[in-house]
């Protein structure tokens, strides 16, 4: 074998792995660059609305972090992003509840979007969420600018220097009149206004759709803080609720369910001994998926615990009827007549027709509990 | 002693295939196990059009003599290795020179002969482009195993094997007669081969094997020969899922296509096929100089696949999107998503498929069927199912011809040529497995139904309106695919003391139709009858060199150019329910060529190649289930090129007279290699969804297979006749196979570069690396001078990695702007095999 030809082995082998080494690029579709002079803030965004409401033409893009979710059904097709300068509202040409959160930070483009103004507040219309809002990342924080309901009042021009954006208010609390009210009417699903009130007496509007999953929720009593948008309705200022996680008031007596409950004791002035059923209608689970029993617990005072049973095949007499124990899937009061949820009770193994479960009381001639519940609920994933 | 000897140099010359002992053992382990674990191509496992029967060429790899693709085969299967990266079509696989290649898909499916492994183990082989004097052949080589009972060896072997993958057991037995005093010989072969249930959970193998082959030889000059195979095969398949599926069982084998009934592991998934062949093999001797073989051929039988289907039911397969816990990764669905992460830890009935479920509401669907079967008036009532196990059949009747002749033309000039004909029909329909409790299914089409007014656009069958389908019916579809293919070929080498030389032409035509047996609701003038008859012309070229530097060092190039019809499989729209074409469907153009160095000395072999090849003008056609659609969207893709180049070096050496190393090397950049043209349609509808859409495709890695692999091995050969060796193998660049609608303008037109969604749909996925460590051992025995025993055993992966990805695809089905949430569906790699064999030879 000679040295040329062993060259030219050598060259074969490097010529077909430097062939295989060039690196080449995928290849790609023509990608939009976007200029950074079509980039705009929110503050700009907000003042190109100047007397009418204008389409957006150009290529223009803001970017800013969405503050306010239609998450808890409080807001609907709308959602509210900021940066560093403002806030706004989008209003979505159709709801995207499992698209855009809190947290998210978007660019929008804006060009076929509509800034306009509805009875003062200034908006971002025609924002169809699968084609204007594109989202960046996930779980970027916006910290709420602590205020007080003086500040939110003082008007530059016609607006609120802080439309649309997230503040804090501390020191605050609802103002209850003789009874207290629910965040928003959830059973007509209309929306109510209720008045929040500061240190000096200064006094703000807190709306509440009817569609909230709050919205039948006694109103928080006792004095602290309280996170929102800021909304404003002709000369009005009006704070909007994200989730009741936002406030954190606290002195006041805390109720979970309200209304009627059921409630069971063996005490009418000493214990007697005694066992009783709390049975449900039967229910067909066979077309669920993935079924979950809920309900709220409280109770007080020695003696045995609740016990939870289901059965699917229910005799029409608790005592002849087979139970399966299932007590330990649910989360009970630890007493002192705090209510509980109970978590989800799944109900995966009963997915038939004819299932029963059936909350189990007994009581001795020495002693006894006394059990509420409430909200007791079957639902579906 | 004699005979002894012999068997020392055997099992020297077969080195090459690391001992013939192994060499059985191991065309089992890769040929018919593994079989369904991840498509190796771009195919979409859950889409209705994957492949009833998998590409597998391992087997033909492992026969090979060369000392690249002999190691490769034996060790880079598991990895879903594929040599040069080329399809399944692009190997011959052939017996006594009547080609198995199905004309559909143009693949050779090893299963057809599964388990006579006696008989396949002799084969002739060649890789990569080279002279056939059997016919031209496709790029990637041939391979063609001689079931000829005058050449098979005289005797008898028994042999039972235990394994733990397809299979836990299998007994074969052969006898040949060898060629007796009366001109005639006789082989007979059989095999068994069952798993209750296989290396994958929920998977079952039930297998038989049979051939006879018998020869008369009537004079000097005319011998004909019979040959009839068949391997009736039931099996259980496995699925390939998404990572969160492995995460949350915390097993990489996780199968979704299993559940409990009854307390009773069930296979959603059965595949039963049975394709038994027969030929007839004339051998005539003209004179010295000249031999005509010529061959007819029939093949026929039962192809099925069974599937769930449901109607008006909610999705039963376990790993559907919305049964995952990541559907519920949004704020607000804490507990589902804590719920549907506990239910797929600890609950079977959610982790895999719950028949007790489906069986229950089949029985709780009491439902009257109005003018059923067509016939007004006539109502049935009962249980209407929600839940069926259906039978993708596609059966096949194929005939065909051949004949070959070769003759010395002068000292150093050999002329061979040929002519060769099949006439191909598959019979593609479903039939009813199991009602799973009901009392009866309506066929009409679902999704149909649901988007037309009109209700006879949803009847599957325009004659038999609303008809009651019990078990063992046909329902759903009717299609017959007709492939006729008349060819020829010539070919002269001539040899000399520096250069031996070789070149070769062909020429064919294909013809393929439809013919719908049903016409359907939705498409009732295009879905009966024959469809537009397409023919195509086809040629190749080919031509190779050796130059002999001296006779221990050769340099050698080949090179071909050759063109072929658009495969049936790929051509029609939707095929199920309609006879329209795609339209440019064009014969795809092959360009390839290589160049070796080539080392032969006794003591060491050396082969060293670089190759480079295109395949241009490729149809690509997928469909898959789009739910938001509701519908079956069929993907069709023409003007895909491919680009293949790399390099392959394999070397074995006799270190010392009991010591033997092996290295095997390859390294190569398989890509997409031009901007295919795309259209979308709905099985459901005329209406397009896309229509020539660009798909910037360019310099894509085509997936599902290592692009890099290495091995290295030794082997110990005792002189008391037993062996052990060890292999260390390595497998980089595999990559996920893209999928193109995500490389269009369309996918992209919503973002600027910035916007990490760019990224996320442009970007192809990169699988890490892997490797395998495998060892080997052997021992012989002779008893009384004419008695053998055998003794072999081979452990995979003796390290157990289980982390291996040996390949994938995005789905095609995406979300632009969340990847995530539909993620691409990846495979993993077996852990620890084994495979032990005892034979006796008498």
């Amino acid at each position: 074998m000679n040295m040329n030809f062993r060259n030219s082995i050598l060259t074969l082998l490097i010529g077909s792995l430097a062939l295989i080494g060039c690196k080449k690029d995928f290849d790609s579709p023509p990608v939009a660059v976007l200029p950074a002079g079509n980039i705009i803030t929110i503050d700009s965004l907000r003042k190109i609305y100047t007397s009418f409401d204008s389409t957006i033409v150009n290529d223009l893009s803001v970017y800013g972090t969405v503050t306010a979710d239609e998450l808890s059904g409080n807001l609907y097709k709308t959602i509210y992003i900021q940066d560093e300068t403002a806030g706004i509202l989008l209003k979505l040409t159709a709801s995207n509840s499992h698209s855009f959160f809190e947290g998210d930070r978007v660019r929008v483009s804006l060009k076929g979007t509509l800034i306009s103004n509805y009875k003062n507040m200034i908006q971002l219309g025609d924002v169809n969420p699968e084609i204007h809002i594109i989202k960046q990342s996930k779980g970027n924080s916006i910290a709420p600018k602590v205020v007080t309901i003086s500040d939110l009042t003082v008007f530059t021009g016609t607006y609120t220097p802080y439309q649309g954006q997230l503040i804090q208010l501390n020191n605050v609390e609802f103002s209850c009149s003789d009874i207290c009210n629910t965040y928003g009417d959830a059973v007509s699903q209309t929306n109510v206004n209720i008045t929040l009130t500061d240190t000096l007496g200064k006094t703000i509007i807190v709306r509440t759709s009817g569609y909230a999953s709050f919205a039948g929720t006694p109103i928080q009593q006792g004095r602290g803080s309280f996170v929102a948008i800021v909304s404003q309705f002709l000369t009005t200022i009006q704070l909007t609720i994200r989730k009741l996680d936002d406030l954190t008031l606290s002195g006041g007596i805390g109720t979970l369910g309200g209304g009627t409950y059921a409630q069971i004791s063996n005490y009418a002035g000493g214990n007697s001994a005694s066992e009783a059923w709390l049975i449900s209608p039967t229910m067909d689970l066979s077309a669920t998926n993935a079924p979950y029993l809920t309900f709220n617990n409280a109770w007080k005072y020695t003696g045995s615990a609740l016990k939870l049973f289901v059965t699917t095949n229910y005799t029409g007499n608790a005592s002849t009827t087979t139970w399966t124990d299932i007590t330990s899937s649910a989360t009970w009061s630890a007493g002192n007549f705090a209510w509980t949820p109970s978590g989800n009770v799944s109900l995966m193994a009963y997915k038939q027709a004819g299932v029963r479960f059936a909350f189990k009381y007994v009581g001795t001639a020495v002693d006894g509990s006394t059990w509420e519940l409430d909200n007791i609920l079957v639902k579906d994933i | 002693m004699r005979i002894l000897k012999l068997l020392i140099v055997v099992s020297a010359l077969t080195w090459s295939n690391s001992a013939h002992s192994q060499i059985d053992s191991l065309v089992t382990d890769t040929s018919e196990n593994n079989t369904s674990i991840v498509p190796q191509s771009t195919t979409t496992i859950e889409a209705l059009n994957d492949q009833v029967e998998n590409q597998d060429v391992s087997g033909l790899l492992q026969s090979s003599k060369d000392v690249f693709t002999s190691i490769a085969g034996f060790n880079f299967g598991v990895a879903r290795y594929r040599v040069r990266g080329y399809d399944g079509n692009n190997y011959t696989a052939m017996m006594n020179g009547v080609t198995l290649n199905s004309p559909e898909n143009g693949r050779a499916v090893w299963a057809y002969w599964g388990g006579l492994n006696d008989i396949t183990r002799y084969q002739e082989s060649k890789n990569g482009i080279a002279a056939s004097q059997l016919g031209f052949g496709g790029i990637g080589g041939y391979s063609n195993i001689s079931a000829r009972a005058s050449a098979q060896r005289k005797g008898n072997r028994v042999s039972y094997a235990y394994a733990n993958q397809s299979y836990d057991h299998r007994l074969m037995y052969t006898t040949s007669t060898g060629m007796m005093a009366n001109n005639l010989a006789v082989t007979v072969s059989g095999s068994l081969r069952y798993a209750n249930e296989g290396y994958v959970e929920g998977t079952f193998y039930r297998a038989g094997s049979y051939l006879l082959s018998i020869e008369k030889k009537f004079n000097e000059k005319h011998s004909l020969g019979f040959v009839a195979y068949g391997a009736p095969t039931v099996s259980g398949g496995r699925s390939i899922s998404t990572q969160e599926t492995y995460d949350l069982t915390g097993n990489n084998q996780y199968n979704s296509y299993w559940g409990y009934q009854a307390g009773e592991k069930r296979n959603s998934r059965v595949r039963n096929t049975h394709k038994p062949m027969m030929m007839l093999n004339h051998y005539f001797t003209l004179n010295e100089k000249t031999k005509i073989n010529s061959s007819i051929f029939y093949t026929f039988g039962k192809g099925g696949q069974t599937r769930l289907n449901w109607y008006d039911a909610a999705d039963p397969r376990p790993d559907y999107y919305k049964k995952l816990p990541s559907y519920y990764s949004n704020p607000g669905d804490e507990a589902l998503y804590a719920l549907y992460t506990e239910l797929w830890q600890n609950d079977v009935n959610t982790q895999q498929l719950d028949f007790d479920q489906m069986y229950f509401a089949n029985t709780k669907n009491l439902y009257t069927v109005n003018n059923a079967d067509g016939i007004a008036g006539n109502t049935v009532t009962g249980n209407r199912a929600k839940y069926i196990i259906e039978d993708y059949r596609s059966d096949l009747k194929q005939y065909g011809f051949n004949s070959t002749f070769n003759h010395q033309y002068s000292e150093n000039i050999l002329i061979s040529g040929g002519i060769n004909g099949s006439f191909y029909k598959s019979m593609n329909f479903k039939v009813m497995d199991d009602l799973l409790g009901a009392d009866y299914w309506v066929d009409v089409d679902q999704f149909a139904e649901r988007d037309f007014a009109d209700a006879s656009a949803a009847q599957s069958n325009l004659d038999i309106s609303n008809h009651i389908i019990k078990v063992g019916d046909k329902f759903g579809y009717d299609y017959d695919i007709n492939i006729n293919n008349i060819g020829g070929f010539g070919q002269a080498e001539g040899k000399s003391s520096k250069i031996d030389w070789y070149g070769a032409l062909t020429l064919s035509n294909t013809n393929f139709w439809r013919t719908g047996n049903v016409a359907n609701g939705l498409f009732p003038n295009d879905s009966k009858g024959n469809s537009e008859k397409k023919s195509f012309l086809n040629y190749g070229v080919k031509a190779g060199l050796d130059y002999k530097i001296t006779g221990r060092h050769v340099i050698s190039v080949n090179a071909a150019y050759l063109t072929r019809a658009p495969q049936s499989n790929d051509a029609f729209v939707s095929p199920r329910t309609r006879n329209q074409i795609i339209d440019n469907l064009k014969s795809e153009i092959i360009t390839s060529g290589d160049l070796n160095y080539l080392v032969r000395y006794p003591n060491v072999k050396i082969r060293l190649t670089g190759f480079y090849t295109t395949i241009a003008n490729k149809t690509w056609s997928r469909n898959f289930y789009h739910d938001e659609l509701n519908t079956f969207v069929n993907y069709m893709m023409t003007g895909v090129d491919q680009l293949f180049i790399g390099t392959e070096l394999g070397a074995e050496i006799k270190m010392t007279s009991t010591i033997d190393a092996t290295g095997a090397f390859t390294m190569g950049d398989y890509t997409y290699n031009s901007r295919p043209s795309v259209t979308i349609s709905q099985d459901n509808s005329t209406t397009l969804l896309a229509e020539n859409k660009v798909v910037y495709f360019e310099n894509y890695k085509i997936g599902g297979m290592p692009q890099t692999a290495a091995s290295v091995g030794l082997k110990y050969n005792a002189p008391k006749f037993w062996f052990v060796g060890a292999n260390f193998n390595y497998f980089m660049d595999t990559y996920l196979e893209a999928n193109p609608d995500r490389r269009t303008a369309e996918a992209t037109a919503a973002f600027v570069s910035t916007d990490p969604q760019i990224a996320d749909l442009l970007d192809q996925t990169k699988l890490d690396d892997g490797y395998t460590v495998n060892l080997f051992g052997g021992k012989s025995w002779r008893l009384k001078n004419k008695y053998y025993i055998r003794i072999n055993v081979n452990i995979n992966n003796i390290l157990d990695t289980k982390d291996y990805a040996t390949g994938g695809f995005e789905q095609l089905r995406y979300d632009k702007q969340n990847i995530d949430r539909f993620p691409p569906k990846v495979g993993y790699m077996y852990g620890r095999t084994y495979f032990a064999m005892i034979s006796f030879s008498f």
